[in-house]
This record gives C-alpha cells, sequence and structure tokens, in this order.
C-alpha cells in the first residue's frame, strides 16, 4: 500500500502537476524510506557495533593522520599564501583555507571509504563479523556511518585549525576592505566560512557513498579511481545539463544520442558543484540557510539512495 | 519472499527513491542560478581559451577549490611570460595573452589581472603599435583593453577600481567623452577619490557640453571651495567658450564662430575650441564646413579618435566616403565579443 502511494506521489513528481514536484518528490521519498525499514527491520545495535569498531579502526590508520597532519600544516600556512596576493588576501585566505580542507577531506573520503570493506574482504575477517547476528546490509551501513564519522571528526579538527586563523588574520583584512569602501561585514563572513565548511561535510557524505558502494563488488583501487573520477565529473554537472539542454539553433546542431547521453549522466552524477559556495564568499553575499538545507538534505538523500545500493550489491555477493 | 523478489524489489525501491530525488537536484540547481550560487565562470568558458597554455596544477584547480591559488600562480607565469616579450603589437600576442584571459577567467572577482590586462591592452601594447604607425591595431587594443575592464566590471559591479579604470580608459585613450562621463559617474556611488567629479567635467569640456562642464566643476567647489583646478576651469570656460555657447543656443551662429574664432587665432590646434566650432557648424546645418572642422582636428591634434569618429559620422550623414588616412573606433559601449585576431576589421592608414 505504502509502495503504490509513493509511486503514485513519484508519477505526480515527474509530471509536476502544479508546479509541486518538490512536494511529491518528498512524500514519495518519505514513503520510499519508510517501506524500506519496514521490509528491512534493521537491527541498530549491530549497525552501531560495527560503525563505532569502523571509527576507532580506522583513527589508527597511518595515511589518514599523515593527510590530516598535511591539511592542518597547510591550513596554517593559507596566511602566509594569503600575504602573495596583496589586492585580494581576504580571497586567497579562503580560497586556500577552505580549499585545503575539501582537498584533504577528499582523500580521506575516498580512501577511507574504498579500503573499508575492501580490507575486511581481502582479510577474510568479514567472514568473523556475518558470522554473528549481523546481516550484510546492517554491515555497510555501519562500515558507512562508521567511515563517516570519521571523515567528520577529521574535518572537524582541519576547521577548527583554520577557524583560528581565519579568526587572527580576518579582522584587519575585513578592516582594510572595508576602508576602501565595500560593504562586507567580519560577522557575515564569518558565517559564511561555517556554511561552507558545514557543506564540505555533506560533499565528503557523498562521496564516500561512492566510494563505499563500488568497493562493496570491485577492488579498493577501482573504486578510489571511481570515486576521483566521479567527484571531477560531478563537478562538471552542469556542462552536461548544458549540452542536454542545449537548443540554439543558431549554432552547429548537437547530435540527439549525445543529448540524451548527456541528460542520463546529469541525473546519474552526484553535482559536487552544489557544495561549492566560494562565489558568495567571494562577493560577500550572505548565504541562506534554506540553501544550505536544500543542499545538505539533497546530499543525505543521495548518499542514502547509494548506501542502499551498496546494501544490495553487498547482500549478493559471492565471497 | 525469495532471494530473487527481494533483490528485485529492492532494486525499485531504489529506482524510485531515485526519481524522487530528482525535484530536489532540480529546486537546488534552479535556486543556484536565481541566486548567483553558480560560478561565475564554467570550465568550459575557462579552456576554450588555447589548454597548452594552461599548467598541469590548473586541471585539479578548476574542478575543485584552489581557482585563486591556480590563477596566482599563473597570473606569476603571466607576468613572467611578459618580461620575456611573449606579447609584442605586431607579432605574438600568445601565450602570455592567453594565460591573461585564463587568469580572468579562473577567478574573475580578483580585480588586478582585469586591471592590469586592460592597462597592458590601451596602453602597452597601444603605444607599441602607435610607435610602430599601425594605428588600426593600436585602435583595436584600446577597444580589446576596454573589453576587458568592462567585462571585469559585469563580474564586480560592487567595487570601485574598475568603472574608475573605464572611465580613465575612456577618456585618456579612447577619447570617447560621453562614456568616460557615464562610467565616471558610475563611480560617485561608491567612496571616490576628489578628483573624480572634475574628471567628469574634463570629459564634458572635451566634449564639449560647456553647460554640463560648469555644473560639475560648480559642484567640484561646493565639495571643495579651495579647489583651484575646478576654478580655473571654470574661469576659462566662462571666458572663452560659455560665451559662443550661448549665442549658439540663441541661434546667432556667426556670432558664435566668430566668438570662437577669437581664441581659435591665439590657439589654432586648441581642441575643445575646434570641437566647439565643429559644433558650432553642426547645429547651423552647415555639414560640410562642420566635417572640415571635425577633420582639421582630427589631423591636426595628436591622435584625435574623438574627432576621428565624428568625421567617420558625418562622412556617412553626407553620404561620402571617409577619408582613406583617418582610423577610426568604432563608437558607443564595446561589445564583449572577444576582438578579432591581427589586423583587425578595422582599416590601416595608406602605406601601411
Amino acid at each position: 500500500m505504502l509502495l503504490l502511494v509513493a509511486i503514485g506521489l513519484v508519477a505526480l513528481a515527474v509530471l509536476n502537476l502544479q508546479g509541486l514536484r518538490l512536494l511529491f518528490g518528498s512524500l514519495a521519498l518519505l514513503l520510499v524510506g519508510i517501506a524500506a525499514a519496514i521490509l528491512l527491520q534493521p537491527n541498530f545495535r549491530a549497525i552501531y557495533r560495527v560503525a563505532s569498531a569502523t571509527f576507532f579502526e580506522a583513527r589508527r590508520r597511518r595515511f589518514m593522520n599523515v593527510i590530516l597532519i598535511f591539511a592542518v600544516i597547510l591550513v596554517g600556512l593559507s596566511s602566509f599564501f594569503a600575504t602573495l596576493s596583496p589586492s585580494a588576501e581576504l580571497n586567497m585566505l579562503l580560497d586556500i583555507g577552505l580549499g585545503s580542507i575539501r582537498l584533504c577531506g577528499m582523500l580521506i573520503a575516498v580512501f577511507l571509504g574504498a579500503r573499508l570493506i575492501a580490507d575486511e574482504v581481502d582479510k577474510k575477517t568479514v567472514d568473523v563479523i556475518l558470522a554473528k547476528p549481523v546481516r550484510r546490509a546492517e554491515f555497510v551501513i555501519g562500515k558507512f556511518l562508521g567511515a563517516w564519522i570519521t571523515v567528520t571528526c577529521f574535518l572537524l579538527v582541519m576547521g577548527v585549525a583554520f577557524f583560528i586563523v581565519y579568526q587572527i588574520k580576518a579582522p584587519q583584512l575585513v578592516a582594510k576592505m572595508q576602508a576602501v569602501g565595500m560593504a562586507l561585514s567580519l560577522e557575515e563572513t564569518s558565517a559564511n566560512v561555517l556554511k561552507a565548511t558545514l557543506l564540505i561535510l555533506f560533499e565528503m557524505m557523498v562521496l564516500t557513498s561512492i566510494a563505499i558502494t563500488v568497493s562493496t563488488f570491485a577492488s579498493w583501487i577501482f573504486s578510489a579511481v571511481f570515486a576521483f573520477t566521479t567527484y571531477f565529473a560531478g563537478q562538471l554537472s552542469s556542462y552536461f545539463h548544458h549540452i542536454a539542454t542545449f537548443n540554439d539553433k543558431s549554432v552547429a546542431i548537437i547530435n540527439p544520442s549525445i543529448k540524451m547521453f548527456s541528460w542520463v549522466i546529469y541525473r546519474l552524477l552526484p553535482h559536487f558543484e552544489f557544495f561549492d559556495i566560494r562565489e558568495k564568499l567571494l562577493t560577500h553575499d550572505p548565504v541562506y540557510w534554506e540553501m544550505i538545507g536544500m543542499t545538505a538534505g539533497h546530499g543525505v538523500l543521495y548518499s542514502l539512495v547509494l548506501v542502499a545500493l551498496a546494501c544490495v550489491f553487498f547482500s549478493y555477493r559471492e565471497f | 519472499m525469495g532471494r530473487r523478489e527481494r533483490l528485485f524489489l529492492g532494486i525499485f525501491l531504489i529506482f524510485l527513491a531515485w526519481i524522487a530525488l530528482q525535484p530536489m537536484d532540480d529546486w537546488v540547481a534552479q535556486h543556484r542560478i536565481i541566486y548567483g550560487y553558480n560560478r561565475p565562470t564554467p570550465i568550459t568558458k575557462i579552456v576554450e581559451f588555447r589548454p597548452t597554455a594552461v599548467t598541469g596544477i590548473l586541471a585539479g584547480a578548476m574542478l575543485g577549490s584552489f581557482r585563486g591559488v591556480a590563477a596566482n600562480f599563473l597570473w606569476l607565469k603571466m607576468q613572467r611570460l611578459w618580461n620575456e616579450g611573449q606579447a609584442s603589437a605586431l607579432g605574438r600576442t600568445g601565450e602570455a595573452e592567453d594565460v591573461m584571459r585564463t587568469v580572468t577567467l579562473l577567478d574573475p572577482h580578483w580585480l588586478e589581472p582585469w586591471t592590469f590586462a586592460g592597462w597592458h591592452y590601451s596602453y602597452n601594447l597601444s603605444y607599441e603599435a602607435e610607435a610602430a604607425h599601425n594605428y588600426a591595431r593600436q585602435g583595436e587594443f584600446i577597444q580589446r583593453g576596454l573589453n576587458y575592464l568592462v567585462e571585469g566590471v559585469s563580474y564586480n559591479p560592487g567595487t570601485y577600481d574598475l568603472y574608475f579604470e573605464v572611465a580613465w580608459t575612456y577618456f585618456d585613450k579612447m577619447k570617447e567623452y560621453d562614456e568616460a562621463a557615464k562610467w565616471a559617474r558610475a563611480t560617485l556611488t561608491f567612496s571616490h577619490p576628489e578628483f573624480i567629479p572634475r574628471q567628469i567635467g574634463h570629459a564634458y569640456e572635451r566634449k564639449p557640453d560647456i553647460p554640463q562642464a560648469l555644473d560639475w566643476y560648480d559642484y567640484c567647489m561646493k565639495q571643495n571651495p579651495a579647489d583651484n583646478t575646478a576654478k580655473g576651469a571654470i574661469l576659462t570656460i566662462r571666458e572663452r567658450y560659455l560665451p559662443a555657447w550661448r549665442l549658439m543656443e540663441q541661434g546667432k551662429y556667426d556670432e558664435a564662430l566668430k566668438s570662437t574664432q577669437y581664441y581659435l587665432n591665439v590657439d589654432p590646434k586648441g581642441r575643445i575650441g575646434l570641437h566647439l566650432k565643429a559644433t558650432i557648424y553642426e547645429r547651423k546645418g552647415d555639414l560640410q564646413k562642420a566635417l572640415e572642422t571635425w577633420r582639421y582636428a582630427a589631423t591636426s591634434l595628436s591622435i584625435n579618435w574623438y574627432a576621428e569618429r565624428q568625421v567617420a559620422r558625418l562622412s556617412a550623414k553626407l553620404g561620402v566616403p571617409a577619408p582613406a588616412d583617418i582610423v577610426f573606433l568604432p563608437s558607443g559601449p564595446p561589445s564583449l565579443r572577444r576582438p578579432t585576431g591581427a589586423g583587425g576589421a578595422l582599416p590601416t592608414r595608406p602605406g601601411q
């Protein structure tokens, strides 16, 4: 019954009756989630155990700590790099600081996500875990949550390091810009920095889920390469949309099959550029919570869809 | 439920969730465009410029963050190429130019590259062309510099710097006085130096639009009664040009011409006097004489694009071909389109 209503709502969302796509789509997602929960009846205790074990194990991985140290150094140096660009020091500070967090977060999310399940399978420890009352789907969900909590902790450390540098350097840079008549405030800019860091967190959630999903059926190297490629392609998603909706008859006509292919790619790809609010940071305009909420929600739901797919793949995998 | 059925049901549920996710996806995409969250220069725009001019670090930077960092490194590269002579008015305008363009697209909110690009084209390169007597090329470079600056304004409408650069380039290089005044007036909405209203007055004085020039100089005096430049300009205008202007407005053209000629006898190549004289002829309806006066102003003074454009305009009005030795720049606001390559579409002087 639930499923039938969900299907009906999806149909309404696709038809976009009276412009209520978002409402119908959201309700359908809710019903699909409830249906999945009823069908799966997950053991939350088992998920929690796997997640906490994953978190404590991930913390001890040497490459993670190396990346973290590198990130903190890079963030610390952002203040120095900013001086290389005398006319745009604040922008440079934001660029290097947030860029370092994003780069190192990406490395951690991809390598951690790609190796977590693959390592368990390679070392055969997965057999020991699955011999206990832990279902495969619960194992995958636990791994995903553990990985994301780890990534969150690392991002928090990097974020705090950057915020300290920012709080030391930014007041004088903002005052300098205000002196030449630019309309910006330290509070607004600081709030934007926090929002940008928050979005990076959700961006890394999507990336982690991609790496974990692929690692349920492929080697960790393939998963890592796939995740990196998807990340870069996801940054170009608007380009695919542009091709798919290209309708300028004055320019050379794009082959319909290419347009169709671009549309499919656009719909399948996670839109990583959604998580980038650099434009607002540089123009010092306010970033609205509505946009942050919708983007974060989009990231969470996309990740859930991927994790669900990972559960299906892993449940039917032969060891 | 069997194993296979569960698999199909699972995949179906995921597919359903994926479709239901699309409206949210579209909402975010749409609102990012509406509220200006998207990157102003998509990657497709950046790579349309010679990708070989872009170093390896750039690809990653363009896709993720670090756009500003990459732009900084490329800017250093551009400076090196520039100093090595990788840009020249008469030949190669190769790698340095492409790198410069890439920097502006990579980080369009960084003002310095826009300002430098405008300066390099409108001043350095245009001077090289002028020294080689290639005036068409010179005009093309000035136009290209202006295009850069105006494009820079479109990305940074909330800052003073580029508005001023555009105004100054129109005034000093293009000699398009209406445009110069318009852009200079735009800078007044920001915190601005004291000389800006005076510069607007200068622009109207050279056009000439004597009442407007006087209004702006009066404004300067109200702001700062000790402004001696404005005071001097007011005295000069009132003594030399205002009587002729008033006579012209009363329809007493011959008397107006006589009044203007009085000062032209002292300074036969006086820019404002010549422009005023041509304007009076035109108001009088003697287009042939107006054309001759503009022509004299265009050829007797050092480069006077303003007069050249008036020659072109009047020639078209009279149905006579524009003189071959006149090189004029297209008037009006510059196109944002990238100007054409070497030689351009502009005519050159005979013998070039």
